[in-house]
């Protein structure tokens, strides 16, 4: 790293560099909250899915596999935060059941996301079964 | 800085050694994904546009995200081969996007030497980055035929996805500069970040390499945090490079970020903590386009920046968005094997703190 400019933290700036320490303390918090954020806007990829199988009537399920495994990850990573804070407690009663809440949790997260893959199948074979969409006629192709 | 993670073996070398480790690594990984871009670049139809898509890639260069590309396929188990065509992909957006910033942000230099628009004027550079954003097009649609149309299109969506964040990241900055904005906080300088740097730098490169590897154990997702804020990191020690380091080494103009305006999270630091004349200078100097700003005015600027901190300040700040870079890569790739490219990865959030250019 250039040294260049190092010597300028001296004096006044001091101070400032020391009170730095606990704002950029802060720097991966505020990092991580940012990207919290944007990946909950990626969730919008979910109420785009719903738009286009209102309109298509199919789901596509390479791109429900994509929301679901991005769903799963998140929730895991969810639980690990909650899991580190919870393992604070010092009754051992209450780590038991934080250990216990944690592996629910995950077991939780993939069964959920193990059924939602399986919906474009049952949903197809639920849209065939029902046929055309009323005012189309079979064998036209709905033209 | 080394940087330490007492839980992750990785990381017991010094800063030289770090840099020398990782400027050798980026140089393996950079050799033949160059060799294939210049080799598969057009020798017929406009020999006058291919001449200035070459130019920046032909230049002295770390060739970091096609790095990182084979770098995460490599330690994932993947086949570097496969991967060679997307990473030259990788490189060629990234050319792309270097040509139209440097028209948008008006940059003289440009890897030491003048930049395509300052060389061949504003319409011929911006051809130039979109030909060159046209033959990364071209190497994802090759996939097809090498990986399969499954994994072709995985490619293809998560390059939308990251040409959209970085879309918007620089349209983000660009508004701040034309609006002369001056209330924003470092959560606005994070989320810029993120879009206009690290997706494009770190997340999806990362990305793209763990798709590459097809390893049932890895999601696509699973080097995000890694890449988020390792790119947060490089963003802010670019940032302090451009105020502190040296021509020779940076290879771009020192204090250009001032000259343009930029909002670094030292700009933002000192646009909060500044009142009265400090505040009404700088406002005014903000408020001015480049070509009427002065060398007094950026020096004024560049040692106010110095003299208050902001620049210890970000350094700070890059220092713990390594240290949470590296305990999310060695958290990522724990199952992986040990390698040299994993050893890489794991090596670059000292790097990015410890480099000079």
């Amino acid at each position: 790293m250039s040294d260049v400019g190092a010597g300028a933290a001296s004096g006044a700036s001091g101070e400032r560099v020391r009170e730095s320490g606990s704002e950029a303390s802060d720097a991966v918090q505020r990092a991580a909250s940012v990207f919290e954020e944007e990946l909950a806007a990626g969730l919008a990829g979910a109420e785009k899915l719903e738009q286009r199988f209102r309109a298509e009537h199919r789901i596509d399920p390479e791109e429900l596999n994509t929301i679901v495994q991005r769903f799963r990850d998140d929730g895991h990573s969810v639980i690990e935060v909650l899991a580190e804070r919870l393992g604070d407690f010092q009754s051992e009663d209450m780590r038991s059941l934080a250990q216990r809440f944690t592996k629910d949790a995950h077991g939780l997260i993939d069964t959920f996301a193990n059924l939602v893959n399986l919906t474009p199948e049952i949903v197809d074979r639920l849209t065939d079964q029902r046929g055309p969409a009323s005012g189309e006629k079979p064998g036209n192709g709905g033209q | 800085m080394a940087v330490s993670d007492q839980s992750c073996p990785h990381q017991t070398e010094t800063d030289t050694d770090t840099v020398v480790f990782v400027e050798g690594k980026l140089a393996e990984y950079r050799a033949p994904v160059i060799d294939t871009l210049l080799e598969g670049l057009p020798t017929e139809g406009a020999p006058e546009l291919y001449k200035l898509v070459r130019s920046y890639p032909s230049r002295p260069g770390k060739g970091l995200r096609s790095a990182l590309c084979l770098a995460t396929t490599r330690a994932l188990g993947g086949d570097t081969a496969a991967a060679l065509n997307s990473a030259v992909a990788v490189e060629l957006f990234h050319n792309g996007f270097l040509i139209h910033d440097d028209i948008q942000d008006d940059s003289q230099f440009r890897r030491g030497q003048a930049t395509l628009h300052a060389q061949y004027g504003v319409g011929a550079a911006l051809n130039a980055g979109n030909a060159t954003n046209l033959l990364g097009l071209r190497r994802l649609m090759a996939n097809r035929s090498t990986l399969g149309a499954g994994l072709a299109w995985d490619i293809f969506r998560e390059t939308e996805t990251m040409l959209g964040h970085t879309l918007e990241g620089q349209a983000l900055e660009l508004a701040w500069i034309r609006d002369n904005s001056s209330e924003l906080s470092d959560d606005d300088y994070y989320r810029m970040c993120l879009k206009k740097t690290s997706w494009y730098t770190f997340i999806y490169p990362c990305r793209l390499g763990t798709l590459l590897a097809r390893h049932k154990d890895f999601s696509v997702t699973a080097l995000d945090r890694f890449g988020w804020y390792l790119g947060a990191a490089f963003q802010i020690q670019d940032d302090v490079l451009n105020l502190v380091g040296t021509y020779e080494r940076y290879g771009k103009e020192i204090s250009g970020d001032l000259w343009e305006g930029k909002r670094t999270l030292m700009l933002i630091d000192f646009l909060r903590r500044s009142s009265g004349p400090d505040r009404e200078r700088l406002h005014n100097f903000l408020g001015k386009a480049r070509a009427s700003r002065t060398a007094a005015e950026v020096s004024w600027l560049h040692q106010r920046l110095l003299e208050l901190g902001c620049v210890e300040h970000a350094r700070l700040a890059a220092q713990q968005l390594v240290a949470a870079a590296l305990a999310e890569g060695c958290g990522a790739l724990a199952a992986a094997p040990e390698s040299d490219d994993k050893r890489f990865l794991l090596a670059l959030p000292s790097y990015v703190v410890s480099r000079d250019h």
